[in-house]
């Protein structure tokens, strides 16, 4: 299968995040493995017609079914992707690898993540991100004290309490006393 | 490449590469997938017939038409087995990491059924939709002859992978969906599931057969194919009866290969082997079994199978000295011939000498050799079994032969276990069969509870360094593990041959 067309847009497993984004989760502490990330939105059917790859298969004599490692060129359709709210997308398959290396175990976490990450803003999102990788993947049993999430955010740290509070409006962090978790 | 179907009967894992643990396991479970998909559709069934037709008996249109079959299926064959072998295993999905081309099998066959998962498993969607858009009604129209005849210019009809385009169509219909989860929950028997399907289909334009036309064309078309020479089809209900022996019986099908490709092979008469033959060149030392010689008892068609270069005039078992020197390059196989001399004879001559006789055979080899030929002084021995092991330890069963068997792993660059089995208490004749860790686990499944049957603990094995010795030569000699596929059908043997 081959996509064409112009909307197709050739990227690489690191092109899965926008470059900016990328750089602000770094600066917070979040580094991300790319080829993971692609990886679990390339097997979820939400990126059907959004993510495509293109296989240069190594001949087979005829007939045969190979499990093979093949060479692959990832395509992205943006006008689609941004209709799909890839933002959220993305943001979902950050978040359930954040703090775990498997694939598989994000991949059973990603729905949910991403009905959460559907109705955040991009900041917000960040915050939840952040959460995770400070509680090494677990956002919602671990509660984080403020200081330790200001921390992560350097010189914007005053952000993080208003974006708390929103999110806590919302019923989707509460403040226990040891901190703030994310709600299940 | 870690692994392949044939697209008929068999599927081959490639384990040069060093592949182990559960990967190797997932891709097992992924070809065996295939094989299952194959063995249990009427296009599979037509793949495998046409594909075991002997090239001689068959016109061109035919090899061409198998192909043309082979290519109307791959999508429809590689969701499958991708969604099985990542469903099987809670780890599975990690073996796919950066595989973007398998992800994408895996996401289309998870999209594929979403709509039907909600209600049932998935395993028994998968089950059901995959096998129906490989049975097009179309198919069934057409014998043996018919088969042979047919000719994909002629557009004989859809394929699999286009029904399952057609199929994901029809999933986005509600009323199909709820047509095919009633048919999957009210249908009592797999056969009225299947036609209930097929209906709930059908005004989506994808013609397939129903469950009677296919329960009668399958014995059909395998009966009138066995009646020509080739490798017989036996058709089997795999719905009754005991799970662990058809697993087993899929698994052995399972091929390995551990290099590129066999060996060059070099030889020389015992009398005046030269100096490429000299006891350094063939001599090995193992440290716990220390400076040893292999001396091998081999049909021709056993180095055949492994190396080329064998003289065309070997027609019956011989011994031999047997070694692998893989430090040049192309590697070679090495092979001091002793003709058809007294293998007992050989290894006492052996034992005058600084060096051990290891001692090696195969199940095809001793099935194909007399009975009368002298193995006292062979112990112990190491027996590699080549032919179906199934219907080896299911004969020596029926004798009420007593067995012990074990499961062991040995280290090294391949990934692999070995079943060694005993009989009736004799730790001389010791029968190797050497496998994946999923065959292992199949054979081990079967033979588990068996009247008769023994499985004993590592520390029960008292030939540990000679097995070990053993599996070293074999990984290093041999290039293709595999049951099977000789020539002619050896002669039958009473049992386990006696040793002194």
């Amino acid at each position: 299968m081959s996509p064409s067309g112009a909307e197709w847009t050739e990227i690489t497993a690191d092109g899965i995040l926008p470059t900016s984004r990328q750089a602000r989760l770094a600066q917070r502490g979040v580094h991300l493995d790319n080829q993971l990330l692609a990886s679990l939105l390339a097997a979820q059917p939400v990126s059907e017609g959004v993510l495509m790859v293109e296989t240069t298969l190594p001949s087979l004599p005829p007939g045969h079914l190979g499990m093979i490692v093949p060479r692959t060129r990832l395509f992205i359709n943006r006008p689609k992707a941004h209709d799909l709210g890839w933002d959220a997308i993305t943001a979902a398959g950050v978040f359930v690898l954040t703090g775990s290396a498997s694939l598989a175990a994000g991949a059973q976490l990603f729905q949910r993540a991403l009905r959460m990450m559907r109705v955040l803003a991009a900041d917000e999102a960040d915050l939840a991100i952040v959460m995770a990788n400070l509680s090494e993947g677990r956002p919602t049993d671990i509660s984080l004290p403020i200081s330790r999430i200001e921390s992560a955010y350097e010189e914007d740290s005053a952000k993080v309490a208003p974006l708390l509070k929103g999110l806590r409006k919302r019923g989707i962090a509460v403040e226990d006393g040891e901190g703030w978790r994310l709600v299940d | 490449m870690v692994g392949y179907h044939d697209g008929v009967d068999s599927w081959t894992l490639d384990l040069a590469s060093g592949m182990g643990g559960s990967f190797q396991s997932f891709v097992s479970l992924h070809e065996r997938s295939h094989q299952a998909l194959h063995e249990t559709t009427a296009w599979g069934t037509a793949m495998t017939i046409l594909g075991l037709v002997p090239v001689a008996d068959q016109p061109d249109r035919a090899s061409r038409f198998w192909e043309w079959m082979g290519r109307g299926c791959r999508e429809t064959h590689e969701q499958f087995a991708t969604l099985a072998a990542v469903e099987s295993s809670t780890e599975g999905l990690n073996h796919l990491a950066g595989n973007y081309a398998y992800l994408q099998y895996y996401r289309s066959a998870v999209g594929l059924l979403a709509p039907l998962t909600h209600d049932v498993p998935w395993v028994a969607a998968a089950d059901l939709m995959y096998r129906l858009v490989m049975s097009p009604a179309w198919l069934l129209e057409l014998d043996l002859s018919a088969l042979l005849d047919c000719d994909h210019y002629t557009s004989p009809g859809t394929t699999p992978d286009e029904a399952l385009t057609d199929l994901r169509h029809a999933l986005s219909d509600e009323t199909t969906v709820t047509g095919l989860l009633s048919a999957m929950a009210g249908q009592p028997t797999y056969g009225e599931r299947w036609d209930a399907a097929a209906l709930a289909l059908r005004p989506h334009g994808i013609r397939l057969h129903d469950w009677a036309a296919y329960e009668a064309w399958v014995p059909a078309i395998i009966l009138e194919y066995n009646k020509r020479r080739g490798r017989a089809v036996v058709l089997v209900d795999s719905t009754t009866g005991d799970p662990t022996l058809s697993r087993i019986e899929a698994m052995q099908r399972e091929r390995l290969t551990l290099h590129a490709g066999p060996l060059a092979l070099t030889w020389a008469k015992a009398q005046n082997p030269g100096p490429s033959l000299s006891p350094a060149q063939i001599a090995r030392t193992h440290e716990e079994l220390g400076p040893h010689v292999v001396l091998a008892w081999l049909h021709p068609e056993v180095l055949r199978k492994q190396s080329v270069g064998v003289p065309d005039a070997w027609a019956a078992p011989r011994l031999g000295l047997l070694a692998c020197d893989r430090r040049i390059d192309p590697s070679l196989l090495l092979w001091v011939d002793f003709d058809d001399a007294p293998p007992s004879v050989v290894a006492a001559s052996i034992r005058k000498t600084p060096f051990a006789p290891l001692l090696m055979t195969t199940l095809y080899t001793l099935q194909a050799s007399d009975g009368s030929i002298d193995f006292r002084g062979w112990a112990p021995v190491f027996v590699s079994v080549d032919t179906p092991i199934v219907e080896f330890l299911e004969s020596a069963l029926s004798r009420e032969e007593v067995l012990s068997y074990w499961v062991l792993g040995t280290g090294g660059s391949r990934y692999l276990n070995h079943v060694v089995v005993q009989f009736n208490d004799d730790s001389a004749l010791n029968f190797v069969y050497t496998c994946s860790v999923m065959t292992s686990r199949a054979v081990d499944d079967w033979l588990t509870g068996k009247e008769g049957v023994t499985r004993r603990s590592a520390e029960e094995f008292t030939h540990r360094a000679g097995l070990a010795a053993f599996i070293e030569h074999l990984v290093g000699s041999f290039w293709l593990l595999e049951l099977g596929r000789w020539p002619a059908a050896p002669p039958e043997q009473d049992g386990p041959l006696p040793t002194g």
